[in-house]
């Protein structure tokens, strides 16, 4: 009764998308929209891999709202993105529309667009839907279809609900998909009260522009993450990280392995990256390894993949000033942060330092750090 | 050691020849033995003399027993099907089996004709199925077989201690032994369907409710299920730059302060 009452207090394009989750089970069992062959599970595929199959260059805007502590803090903007088909890819952040709140935190608009940019790799792999997999998401989500196809931009496209289920407690995704190319024009994150959380849609879109005859920066990684299959190759794992990697035996429901890689720190130090996906979402577990009790302090600490001693560093705490760790933090406890659907949590639980991060519930990263830790 | 001593080699060696000099086939003639026994005592050698007498003696009350014939089924039954082929084969090649059930007449040899004459039996049904799910997957065949070996593990109280803690509302939770159980487990055995549909639809309920129950967000540190460590909070500059980097998807760390209400939205001309 709670949920249907939430229901009808729903925006009515939430209702329409609820009604269309009756038929989730039939959609994705049988065929596709109305007058088309396509199956919703070929679909999906086409999702998963059009983000970097298809190359085209458009301008698009980002809308992202947090709520802290009642507060609903906005970030509104504009980036451009050239995207060559073969990996390649470049996204420049072009007009910042609105940061309300937001901008007490970096400072001004030019440092925002430099943290943009230096988050070029992050922003393209991790901030917008993608279908990342397909089994995955079978299992995770409902599918359906909303209304009959439509027209976005002057192309063709369908437009989908993606649940994540259960229902009630969900997150749902409304799309805008090319039917020619399976790309995803628009895309509208609701959280389960029917606030809009994320908003990525195109302003413009070229699908046949050269990616080697226009000049384009394309995307450097800054980093030196390396990628490492610890059933395949444990000592080459553990000789990279000069530690035995811990993963969580415990993962938030849905949520499988992906990836796991090394990345590092500001100090330049190691730590095992591994990245769990419930098709859509990610959730990141960092290990550090096993360190000394004591922690010193870090100051003009910059964004990962920036070089000391940037401005942009220096810009990232709250109030402006130099970030800086508790110079005495108590080494048996956790820090949770909700930055509005997502979660971090990080520590050093008995001499082991680990970090989770994902739109899942507190407890669900909590007990990720809780069944790593060596028994 | 004289010729008249006794040693179980000596007694061994002359059994061996006096069953040497018998027919392998055929069962110890009493009488030869004696015959033999009698020559030896002639020759000086009673004590050898005397073992092939005693030889004779057991030929002889072996020989007075009845032999009754086995019935066929029980040659059947007790006879594997190989054996039986390794008896004809025997057969077949001239080799002579000292054991085995006489059949159909071999001596013209026909191997095909005697393997037909084996009486056939159906295998049961159960069988059949057991074979076929071996041949369908062999490893998950395995894995049963040695699971079902494995010793089982009691469940650990902590884990019985989370479940019951979720399961809770948030308000209702109370100190609990570790080795507690979830409620809704408890004395399951003896619950009626309509209390385990009321119990399923509890837990539904629980997990819809923002406030608590499953999971929430916003759950303090107190009402944590069991952890092995404490937590708290934080703020954002606690937190280090590489969560920080992993979690602001935006790139911008939002701030803790209200600029009041929203500013307009002036489409692309916002830029400064």
């Amino acid at each position: 009764m709670n949920s249907l009452r939430r229901l009808r207090r729903a925006p009515a394009g939430l209702r329409r998308a609820a009604a269309g989750f009756a038929l989730t089970a039939i959609a994705f069992a049988s065929c596709g929209p109305p007058g088309s062959d396509p199956t919703l599970e070929q679909m999906i595929t086409a999702f998963q891999t059009a983000p970097e199959a298809v190359a085209h260059h458009g301008v698009r805007r980002v809308d992202a709202t947090y709520v802290l502590d009642g507060q609903t803090e906005r970030v509104s903007y504009t980036e451009e993105a050239w995207i060559a088909g073969d990996g390649r890819f470049h996204i420049v952040p072009k007009d910042v529309l609105e940061l309300d709140g937001g901008l007490g935190a970096v400072g001004n608009v030019a440092d925002f667009v430099s943290i943009q940019s230096a988050r070029e790799g992050f922003i393209f792999r991790y901030r917008d839907f993608r279908v990342r997999d397909v089994a995955q998401i079978a299992g995770n989500y409902a599918l359906s279809f909303v209304g009959q196809s439509t027209e976005f931009l002057g192309r063709a496209a369908w437009e989908l609900a993606v649940s994540r289920t259960p229902l009630w407690q969900a997150s749902t995704y409304v799309l805008v998909v090319d039917i020619e190319t399976g790309l995803i024009l628009k895309s509208t994150e609701y959280d389960k009260t029917g606030e809009i959380v994320s908003a990525m849609e195109y302003l413009s879109i070229d699908f046949d522009f050269d990616p080697d005859g226009a000049g384009i920066a394309w995307h450097q990684p800054e980093n030196d993450e390396t990628t490492i299959d610890l059933d395949l190759d444990p000592i080459q794992a553990a000789s990279l990280l000069g530690f035995t990697p811990m993963l969580p035996s415990m993962l938030p429901e849905g949520y499988k392995l992906a990836r796991t890689s090394v990345v590092y720190d500001e100090g330049g130090e190691p730590w095992l990256k591994a990245e769990y996906t419930d098709g859509v979402e990610v959730a990141f577990f960092l290990y550090g390894g096993p360190t000394a009790a004591d922690v010193g302090t870090a100051s003009t600490s910059p964004v990962h993949g920036l070089s000391t001693g940037s401005p942009i560093g220096q810009q990232l705490g709250g109030t402006g000033s130099v970030i800086s760790w508790s110079e005495d933090p108590d080494p048996s406890q956790v820090l949770v942060y909700n930055a509005g659907a997502i979660r971090i949590v990080q520590g050093e639980v008995n001499a082991h330092e680990m970090i989770a991060v994902g739109k899942v519930q507190e407890f669900d990263l909590l007990r990720m750090l809780d069944t790593a830790l060596p028994q | 050691m004289s010729a008249h001593e006794h040693s179980p080699t000596r007694d061994a060696e002359l059994r061996r020849r006096a069953i040497d000099g018998c027919d392998p086939s055929a069962a110890p003639d009493p009488a030869a033995l004696l015959r033999s026994a009698e020559g030896l005592a002639v020759e000086g050698r009673a004590p050898e003399g005397e073992v092939l007498r005693r030889l004779a003696d057991q030929a002889r009350a072996l020989g007075a027993l009845p032999r009754p014939t086995p019935p066929r089924a029980l040659d059947e039954a007790v006879l594997a099907p190989s054996f039986l082929a390794e008896c004809v084969s025997e057969h077949a090649s001239g080799v002579s089996t000292p054991t085995g059930p006489e059949r159909a007449n071999t001596e013209s040899g026909d191997v095909s004709d005697l393997l037909r004459s084996l009486p056939r039996h159906a295998a049961p049904a159960v069988l059949d199925r057991l074979v076929a799910e071996e041949l369908a997957s062999p490893e998950a065949a395995r894995a049963r077989r040695f699971a079902g070996d494995l010793e089982r593990q009691a469940t650990p109280s902590s884990l019985w201690s989370r479940v019951a803690r979720r399961a809770e509302p948030v308000a209702e939770r109370s100190e609990r032994a570790p080795g507690a159980r979830p409620f809704v487990l408890r004395g399951t055995a003896s619950w009626s369907l309509p209390g385990l549909a009321a119990a399923a639809a509890l837990l539904l309920w629980l997990g819809g409710n923002p406030r608590g129950g499953l999971g929430s967000a916003n759950a303090s540190p107190e009402d944590s299920p069991e952890l092995s460590f404490s937590w708290r909070h934080a703020t954002a500059e606690e937190l280090s730059p590489l969560a920080a980097s992993f979690g602001m998807y935006h790139g911008v760390v939002p701030s803790r302060s209200n600029s009041g209400a929203p500013s307009a939205n002036g489409g692309e001309g916002g830029s400064r």
